[in-house]
């Protein structure tokens, strides 16, 4: 060790990374001017309204993610703990401070600035388990070890689902935990077993659900409706499998090159706030498939470079950091787009860099700034 | 220490196995998400693929969801001096949206109530009509209402203060096609649907120029994704000004319908044409019919003959109904053709003024006798060119035109226009039936004098106009002007001179030989007190001739020297003309009292200082059997 740091310092930074992140977010800006203006006109009298507001948010982002990268990242390490108490904390201060959107209470409001305690836990999944998995590191084969780690992310994501019914970012909370697991613990049998039994699961659903549709039994149950949209969101359209069914549409009208950017026809009203957690089924209609394809390919070239520098982190938490952060933006740009081509039932995953939303943006340019200070400290060899 | 040593390298080596171990599996969690991300491109093309064109369809058709033509308002017809023979009038359809009056509870009421007091609707048909087909946005209840009708209406839906809940009730604007003068020159002005635009006549010969284009009222999203109301306004159509005139017509109709009450004929035909440019003033048949009701047949049939007509035979009563006799018949005109024969004949040099002819009653063509009208009397003698025309001499004629031979004679057929459609902008002219060169001696003959030559009264009155005028062959026309509905003038349609028919030299002889005729020939009975009139009689034995039935005419001009109007009278089987009996000065009569108003009318000087004579015992022209 000692030897190797008189070496002159060859500082690698990913700048491959760097400029793909601000593409996606320069991107994601320009979508939701492209979305919103519409709307925003109607309802805000500003067509900019929303863009605006995001521009600050992204702002303060690059603050954020500055700060993160030159913050040494072992300084997660000590506060892993403490990190992941305010985030519970913060969940239990929705109950007395929290302010209700769409009949779920998922904010905190300081001033004018909205907090999403949700988002939080997802960093303070992420640095606990980086924690605990670099002190583990040999004992986690042990499947009870495993298994406590993993217990942290249930009770997360219980608290988020049980105090701010808020299904889908418990769901994220949860996959994050597990996909570190997975990585961290070096068989594959128990996690082949638990995918089999998923894939059978969600088969035997979807007939289950469709024998329901047939009999045309239908229920007032809201999780078992939104699970039966899934299957047949059509015969839905004029209620609540509105927003998917136009989501298709959106998707199925853009073609092969779209119909131009700004030029969406149903983020006219007809997909309700599209800004949001939809953002993509109108990169679909505008930009078309080969837009679409652009957008993914740039996304798998982010996770790629992410993968890298989780490679050829110096230690196993600065590894496990970067795993999370891949994690983190791998499942909510797969659940989004799968929810918005209706792989998956409707949940409200936003689109990671892109959808509207100021607290994740936040948190996202976060750990992108922590990736890049785990970059700074891979060694490059001569 | 060895120990410690030992055991802190199998730990690091452990480490670095399992960190070696941790490194695959982050490929391999990258590997898939890759593989859900291909999944997700797959489910986006099968998107496309599938139901891409349907997808695309459901979102295009909303932005055209409120779209409504705006009906154009087709053209006026005026008369030449502005008099507005037909027009389009807005009128609106009264159209209920049981959908959008039910779709809150509150509209119904409200709105029933207020229909009922407007419109005198029955409140249980409403109520029945949102039974039966509550589903539907379109139902017409009231069918051309004016714009007074709809006032109270759309007063009480306006003051949206007091009756906030009056719904799903609209005017749809359409135009009526309206004819103020009724059957007032209905074969020529004709008269257009909604569905199909002009029918006959005027209507459909200028429909393209009546025709506008229809407006659009539609929502659609702009550049800056405003969705904006759009209203595209209908283009009128354009107005057309024909040279007939409302007077002159008047004049003409009126006096064929006070004949025909007297002495019905089977057909009677009357053109009013300007000599010196083409335009027609008047035209008119026996036959009018009211251009507002225009499949009304009970003024030909009676109710139980309607009743027993299936569809084709109907529509053959309507089309006869229809038929302009003007321009969409043929017949044979007989002496009335005369002056076209000693036209030819004298620019020809065949003949000359003061030339004479011998009539011994007939005239023997390669054995053929063809008698002349004198045959009761004996024959006309010794007979000059002007007596032939006066008395309307036949074997004069005969003579005349076999010396001019078929081949010249058919050059002049051709030069007077006859066989050929004139191309007056009315429709369905029928050409005519001529002989070509080598026709037989007899057809030359017969020819001469107006027979076994099928012709329209277009083609004649347009000839002989030329003939009196100079020579000048004017295309005849009936509109003179086409307007934009602002007035501006889009086309003026002037006088066409197509051809020279015969020189002034010759012209100046028919005009003196034709008043000698009105003077103190076969058509005395046509003279008015005070003015100078030319023109020539004629007696024609219609095909089949053993029917021996007749089409007497008169073809005449005034003032005889400068002629300003030339009036053509054709009656088809005349009243009381059975086998070779009857009177042949119903045409005659019908021009006299025609051109004792319209000379008047048309401003045309009293040029002759004459006692008033009475002509009523003057000699007619005879029938004469033709073979």
């Amino acid at each position: 060790m000692a030897k190797k740091k008189k070496k002159p310092k060859l500082k690698y930074f990913d700048y491959t990374l760097l400029f793909v992140t601000i593409f996606i977010i320069g991107f994601g800006l320009i979508m939701i001017y492209s979305t919103s203006s519409y709307t925003a006109q109607l309802e805000e009298g500003d067509a900019a309204f929303y863009f605006r507001k995001q521009f600050m948010f992204t702002l303060i982002g690059f603050v954020a993610m500055y700060v993160c990268y030159k913050i040494d990242y072992h300084i997660w390490y000590k506060f892993a703990w403490p990190i992941f108490i305010f985030s519970i904390v913060l969940i239990f201060a929705l109950i007395p401070f929290g302010s209700s959107a769409n009949g779920a209470t998922r904010w905190i409001r300081i001033g004018p600035v909205g907090i999403q305690p949700a988002d939080v836990s997802k960093t303070a999944v992420i640095i606990m388990f980086a924690m605990l998995i670099s002190n583990n590191s040999v004992k986690i084969k042990k499947f009870k070890v495993a298994f406590v780690i993993f217990t942290l992310a249930i009770i997360q994501g219980a608290l988020i689902k049980v105090i701010s019914d808020n299904l889908s970012s418990a769901i994220i909370v949860i996959a994050i935990g597990f996909l570190m697991i997975f990585v961290a613990v070096p068989n594959y049998s128990l996690f082949v077993a638990l995918g089999s039994a998923g894939i059978v699961g969600v088969c035997g659903l979807y007939a289950w659900c469709s024998k329901i549709i047939k009999s045309g039994n239908l229920t007032n149950n809201f999780r078992l409706n939104r699970v039966l949209i899934w299957v047949d969101p059509e015969s839905f359209s004029s209620g609540k499998g509105y927003q998917t069914v136009q989501a298709l549409y959106a998707i199925g009208s853009g073609g092969l090159f779209g119909k131009g950017l700004g030029k969406s026809l149903q983020k006219l009203g007809y997909i309700p706030e599209s800004q949001n957690d939809m953002i993509f089924s109108i990169i679909c209609e505008e930009l078309g498939l080969f837009g679409a394809l652009c957008i993914l390919l740039v996304f798998a070239i982010m996770l790629r470079r992410i993968v890298y520098i989780a490679h050829n982190a110096p230690d196993l938490f600065g590894m496990m950091l970067a795993i999370g952060v891949f994690a983190h933006i791998a499942i909510q740009l797969v659940l989004n787009v799968a929810v918005v081509t209706n792989l998956i039932p409707n949940t409200g995953v936003s689109l990671p860099f892109i959808s509207y939303g100021g607290s994740s943006a936040v948190i996202l340019m976060a750990e992108m700034g922590i990736v890049f200070n785990i970059s700074s400290k891979i060694k490059l060899e001569q | 220490m060895s120990n410690t040593n030992q055991l802190r390298e199998r730990n690091m080596r452990k480490k670095r196995a399992m960190l070696r171990k941790t490194r695959n599996k982050i490929s391999v969690a990258f590997f898939i998400i890759i593989v859900i991300l291909l999944v997700i491109i797959g489910r986006i093309i099968m998107i496309n693929y599938d139901n891409g064109d349907a997808y695309s369809k459901i979102v295009m058709d909303k932005l055209s969801y409120r779209s409504t033509a705006l009906p154009y308002k087709r053209g006026q017809i005026a008369d030449c001096n502005g008099t507005v023979l037909a027009y389009s009038e807005k009128v609106y359809n009264l159209i209920l949206d049981p959908k959008m009056i039910l779709s809150e509870e509150k509209y119904k009421e409200p709105t029933f109530t207020a229909l009922v007091q407007c419109f005198n609707l029955e409140r249980e048909n409403l109520e029945s009509i949102l039974q039966t087909k509550p589903s539907s946005q379109y139902e017409k209840l009231l069918k051309e209402l004016s714009a007074d009708d709809i006032a109270e209406f759309q007063a009480l839906q306006k003051d949206t203060e007091n009756n906030p809940n009056i719904k799903g009730v609209w005017f749809e604007q359409n135009y009526l096609r309206r004819y103020p003068f009724n059957s007032l020159a209905s074969n020529v002005i004709g008269f257009s649907t909604t569905v199909n635009g002009g029918e006959i006549g005027l209507e459909s010969y200028y429909n393209n120029e009546l025709s506008g284009t229809d407006g659009m009222s539609y929502s659609y999203v702009g550049e800056d994704l405003e969705v904006r109301n759009q209203e595209k306004k209908p283009i009128d159509g354009y107005n057309v000004i024909t040279t007939l005139d409302y007077r002159v017509q008047d004049i003409i109709e009126k006096n064929i319908k006070k004949l025909n009450e007297e002495r019905p004929a089977k057909n009677i035909g009357i053109i009013a044409m300007n000599p010196k440019n083409g335009e027609i003033l008047g035209m008119a048949s026996s036959h009018p019919f009211d251009l507002n009701n225009p499949r009304d047949l009970s003024a030909l049939y009676t109710e139980e003959e309607i009743e027993a007509m299936d569809d084709s035979a109907i529509s053959t009563a309507l089309y006869s109904l229809w038929n302009n006799y003007c321009v969409s018949e043929i017949y044979e005109p007989g002496s009335t053709f005369k002056p076209f024969t000693v036209a030819a004949c004298l620019e020809e040099g065949i003949t000359h003024d003061g030339d004479t002819f011998q009539c011994d009653a007939y005239e023997d063509v390669n054995g053929v006798k063809i008698r002349c009208h004198s045959s009761n009397s004996g024959g006309h003698g010794e007979i000059n060119l002007e007596k032939s025309l006066m008395e309307s001499c036949n074997p004069a004629m005969i003579q005349i035109a076999a010396k001019l031979g078929a081949k010249k004679w058919c050059v002049y057929q051709t030069l007077y226009g006859f066989g050929a459609t004139t191309g007056i902008d009315l429709p369905r002219e029928e050409a005519g039936v001529v002989s070509n060169s080598d026709m037989l001696p007899v057809d030359l003959a017969c020819n001469s004098f107006g027979q076994t030559i099928n012709v329209n009264m277009v083609q004649m009155a347009a000839a002989f106009s030329s003939i009196i005028n100079g020579g000048n062959y004017y295309q005849p026309h009936v509109v003179k002007r086409i307007e934009k509905s602002t007035g501006e003038v889009v086309k003026n349609i002037e006088p066409l001179l197509i051809k020279q028919t015969v020189t002034e030299n010759t012209s100046s002889l028919l005009r003196k030989y034709l008043k000698s005729t009105v003077d103190e020939g076969l058509a005395q009975k046509v003279s008015v007190t005070g003015y100078s009139i030319g023109g020539k009689t004629g007696t024609a034995q219609k095909y089949p001739r053993d029917d021996l039935k007749w089409l007497v005419s008169f073809i005449g001009c005034a003032p005889a020297q400068d002629p300003q109007v030339v009036l053509y009278t054709v009656i088809d089987e005349p009243y009381e003309t059975t086998g070779t009996e009857g009177v042949t000065s119903d045409a005659q009569i019908l021009s006299k009292n025609i051109f004792e108003e319209l000379l008047p009318y048309l401003n045309i000087f009293k040029d002759i200082n004459a006692e008033n004579v009475d002509t009523s015992n003057t000699p007619d022209e005879g029938m004469v059997a033709v073979p």
